[in-house]
């Protein structure tokens, strides 16, 4: 009785297994690659589920740039075989980038690039390191690039500004430009990465000597701030500083401090999330006043072409054009530049192509190479503030040297 | 690893999950909307004995589903005691579920790491462990769903005052399915810690309980094998969808409601995947042995 | 004082969303005995109705809301046609359509990412956006808007109920479908009533989301809120419903308040489940033996 029951699971086991073969890309690509075959290039995204705006954009524009690519001839004589996969999931667990990884390896990619999440990019970050693929994700936290003994992942290269340089540096715009004002933080509490940008915000403005008033938090899908609000207005701050993972929650924060009537004595301070076209037409009115730092200035010329391009081809996806999508675009210039300095899709000539660059001209700005810890050197920040329900650059900004 | 081997593995750690939930919902008929918490503290439990006090591998699992079956006196023994509906006990295991995840990313002991979740935890799960463990679960469930303990659950979900006439316990009954449940749900939950070998309290978010609640009724009530199969169906789907692209969480749901449309019963009600083997080795059986029965006669 | 009235303001605004949400669970709960879960892409598709229709055929505020609760009574029916219906006949468990419905949870607002893009955009109405200022207190517009509808659309269906016969015939089938099909009532016309009913209590709750925060695919999420309070409420009671609707809403926001608004889930949920532990059948639950 047992051995039937046994050997019926292994026959069910040995049949899902089969058909899923049959539908993956099996075979290993690695051992029989000849110049004549396409380069293999995975993107990770998250691409459906509440924040589906964080993947999708990205994915336009690295599809149309590898389109590109692929009629002006491919880059070293041979195509890009550019996949495409959505790591959101059904709960927002790294089950899904793990898998989609795993299934990249198998059918031989050549880099992989994405997520910008740190939870899921760091699980990615987890299997590349293991099997010597070159990955290259966006933004986010340490973790990313440095393991918990504070080894640095060798096979792992940042694409964006490390979270805690862009905390840092707003915290020392708050402290020195807007005259050590009153600041209190909202911030979310179940996410690696509103965690660590709170840690360091507070950390770096309190050793500048800032006036912290008081912080309230939130938790994920949270729509309703008002509460919070109103108990941290009884603490009188100037601004109130929000890392938030997506704008959705500035915009709710900006329209309730307004319906309260604190718009005009409560300003926000945010990062990169506001700079979002989309969260002017959610909030316009109500965000007058607010402060925040991003990666590149969306208005200047250097944008121009990638502006329109953009709503030309996906204008109607009812998705504006973001900072955190362009500097997932990055992630295909890095790719170039690795694959046309290395000569070859050799994964350890072009790592080190990588960590020996001097100057890569990226996306949003032209880079000096990377340091010990795989983080780009060289990212300029541009401080924004809103006004008459327009993005106002107001100049870039650099933290002042210890 | 392999890509196939991996989904193995995820499929084999959620038929462990499940194993557990198939007493609590198939047969006494209880549902939770809020087992991933259980998973959270196996996982925890499990993770902090292996990494920072180098127990076994398969200790460490045990005592992580041991700690989850002892948690989830925390949420039974008020929810149970009373006579609330099996719908009331959803919002109450919803809640719970919410608890254990705020509790857990709030908290700053350096063993938890907060919302920061906890990294560098040993590679113990391979292929081998996940097949075995997955097959252990099963083969004790089917024992228990065919014990005592499994027909007093149904009697319980048939007729529960009728049942309480007869002398049987409901409280007690319940209470152990619940134990049952979440002690598996503590085991899959520590497989998962060392599989991925890094965790965050936001993994064992309420999708992952509704997941498990799904795979559950997708595969039937009153099956065991019905659900893991279930189980391992929805494990393989997204990926075998993933030709789809964007729309493949869309079809993913399509694809649920068609299957509970076409068969409304679950794929195996009150069905096991083995049964018509065994009734068909009975048929020969009992055929040879007439017939030599009747050779000698 | 002033926080506190503040406070109570927002608790009841967010309270009444809650409490439409709970209203058309618990129609759908007290005829049929289950909780349909495609409840929140009902509420999304009809607020994307009027989210649509207002720049597109320059409908005022009003019918567009009206329009809102026709198309998603229209989804919520067609939803009980195509799925609902169907398992019924064959005389499936409840957990079974329940299921179902997540499936449709999960169906729908992947699908409208995919065809109304992943943005979050803001209800085309300026005027529902400003607020009005009692004295230190600050009152949007549309809260108002929202209480006064919510107090009419439940009057009107208290009305509907209690005083015709259609309402008494779903008051019947409520105490038991299958008699009440054996005593010459009609069922598919109870169930086509409940469930246009319960997917316009969706539509004017979506259309209050998303005046208060914004229209988005995902948007649907909000109704796990209405599903527990629903069954705190007592399942199928329509009073629960509102009562414990509101009082979810006033929870929440006065332990963000005064407590602490990072264990603000965990206390609410505590509370709740305390108050089940003593009225383990709900606030207004009535005594009906209820099997899986």
């Amino acid at each position: 009785m047992k051995k039937f029951l046994a050997i019926v699971l292994v026959v069910l086991m040995a049949c899902s297994f089969a058909a899923c073969g049959n539908n993956s890309d099996s075979g290993n690509g690695d051992s029989a690659k000849t110049d004549g075959d396409p380069i293999v290039i995975g993107f990770l995204g998250w691409s459906s589920g509440p924040d589906s705006l964080y993947g999708l954009v990205p994915q336009y524009l690295l599809t149309d740039y590898f389109k590109q690519v692929n009629m002006d001839g491919g880059w070293l004589g041979r195509q890009i075989d550019f996949r495409t996969y959505d790591v959101s999931g059904l709960g927002g667990d790294f089950s899904e980038a793990v898998n989609a990884t795993n299934k990249l390896i198998q059918a031989g990619v050549d880099i992989i690039i994405g997520p910008s999440n740190s939870t899921q990019s760091t699980a990615v970050a987890e299997i590349c390191n293991r099997e010597g693929i070159l990955h290259i994700p966006s933004g986010s936290s340490a973790i990313v690039t440095v393991d918990e003994n504070g080894k640095t992942r060798p096979w792992t290269f940042r694409a964006g500004p490390e979270n805690s340089d862009y905390l840092i540096n707003i915290a020392n715009y708050a402290y020195h430009e807007l005259n050590n004002p009153k600041i209190a933080v909202l911030y979310e509490t179940t996410q690696i990465d509103c965690v660590n940008m709170r840690d360091t915000f507070v950390n770096t403005l309190e050793d500048l000597g800032g006036t912290f008033v008081g912080e309230a938090t939130y938790q994920i899908d949270d729509q309703e701030f008002r509460a919070q609000l109103r108990s941290l207005a009884e603490k009188n701050p100037d601004y109130i500083f929000m890392p938030a993972m997506g704008y959705k929650e500035i915009g709710y924060v900006a329209n309730q401090l307004k319906e309260l009537g604190y718009a005009d004595k409560i300003k926000l301070l945010t990062i990169s999330t506001a700079d979002n076209k989309d969260l002017l037409a959610l909030a316009g009115p109500a965000l007058e006043g607010c402060v925040f730092n991003t990666t590149a200035d969306m208005s200047s010329p250097r944008f121009t072409e990638i502006t329109k391009q953009y709503y030309d081809n996906h204008g109607a996806s009812g998705m504006a054009l973001h900072v955190d999508g362009l500097v997932s675009f990055n992630e295909a210039k890095l790719v170039e530049y690795a694959i046309n300095t290395a000569g070859s899709t050799d994964p350890e000539a072009m790592r080190k192509a990588l960590e020996e660059a001097k100057e890569i001209d990226l996306i949003t700005c032209p880079v000096r190479g990377y340091d010990e810890q795989h983080n780009l050197l060289g990212f300029q920040y541009n401080v924004v503030t809103v006004k008459n329900g327009q993005f106002v650059s107001l100049g870039e900004y650099a933290a002042p040297a210890k | 690893m392999g890509y196939l081997e991996g989904i193995a593995i995820s499929a084999s750690i959620n038929i462990v999950c499940i194993c557990g939930l198939v007493i609590l919902t198939g047969y006494i008929g209880l549902f939770s909307m809020g087992h991933a918490s259980f998973m959270c503290i196996g996982a925890y439990a499990a993770a902090i004995l292996t990494k920072y006090y180098s127990f076994p591998f398969i200790i460490a699992l045990l005592i992580g589903g041991a700690i989850a079956a002892l948690s989830s006196l925390i949420i039974g023994v008020p929810t149970l005691r009373g006579k609330m509906s099996a719908d009331c006990f959803a919002i109450a295991t919803l809640g719970f579920g919410e608890a254990v995840r705020i509790i857990m990313s709030n908290i700053s002991h350096p063993y938890f790491g907060g919302a920061r979740g906890m990294s560098g935890i040993p590679a113990y799960m391979n292929l081998g462990w996940a097949l075995a463990l997955a097959f252990v679960s099963i083969v004790l469930t089917l024992n228990y769903a065919r014990s005592q303990h499994g027909k007093l659950a149904l009697a319980i979900r048939d007729h529960q005052d009728a049942s309480e006439l007869i002398g049987i316990n409901i409280f007690r009954e319940k209470i152990k399915c619940l134990m049952y449940s979440a002690f598996f749900c503590g085991i899959g939950g520590g497989m998962m810690a060392h599989y991925y070998t890094y965790m965050v309290p936001n993994v064992f978010n309420a999708t992952i309980s509704n997941n498990l609640l799904t795979s559950v009724v997708l595969g039937g009530v009153s099956s065991v094998t019905g659900p893991a199969m279930g189980t391992a169906i929805l494990t393989f789907l997204p990926e075998v969808l993933r030709f789809l692209s964007n729309w493949r969480l869309a079809i993913y749901g399509l694809v649920m409601v068609l299957i509970m449309r076409m068969r409304p019963e679950g794929l195996l009600a009150h069905k096991e995947i083995h049964q018509p083997i065994v009734q068909l080795v009975r048929f020969i059986r009992s055929r040879t042995v007439r017939s030599t029965d009747s050779g000698r006669g | 004082m002033d926080m506190f009235l503040q406070q109570l303001v927002t608790g009841i605004s967010i309270g009444s969303v809650y409490a439409l949400l709970a209203v058309g669970y618990a129609l759908v709960f007290s005829v049929f005995n289950f909780s349909n879960f495609g409840f929140g892409p009902v509420m999304m598709l009809g607020t994307f109705s009027a989210f649509y229709a207002i720049p597109l055929l320059h409908l005022p505020l009003l019918p567009s809301i009206l329009l809102a609760m026709v198309v998603a009574g229209l989804i919520s029916f067609l939803m009980e046609l195509t799925v609902y219906r169907p398992m019924r006949k064959k005389k499936t468990l409840k957990l079974y359509l329940m299921i179902a419905g997540l499936g449709i949870n999960t169906f729908i607002p992947n699908a409208a990412i995919q065809i109304f893009g992943g943005g979050v955009h803001p209800f085309p109405s300026d005027w529902a956006r400003a607020t009005i200022q009692l004295n230190t207190i600050a009152v949007p517009r549309s809260d108002i808007l929202a209480a006064v509808l919510s107090l009419v659309m439940l009057a009107a269906l208290w009305l509907f109920l209690y005083k015709t016969r259609t309402g008494l015939g779903i008051r019947a089938s409520s105490l038991d479908t299958d008699t009440a099909g054996l005593m010459g009532i009609n069922v598919n016309f109870v169930a086509m009533i409940v469930f246009l009913l319960s997917g316009a209590a969706a539509g004017l709750a979506g259309c209050f989301y998303g005046m208060k925060y914004s229209v988005f695919p995902n948007m649907g999420a909000i109704a796990s809120k209405g599903f527990v309070a629903s069954t705190i409420g007592g399942l199928g009671s329509l009073a629960g419903a509102v009562i414990s609707g509101l009082l979810l809403g006033f929870l929440e926001t006065m332990i963000a308040a005064y407590g602490s608004s990072t264990y603000r889930d965990l206390i609410a949920y505590a509370l709740l489940v305390i108050v089940l532990i003593f009225m383990p059948r709900g606030i207004l639950g009535k005594g009906m033996q209820d099997k899986l």
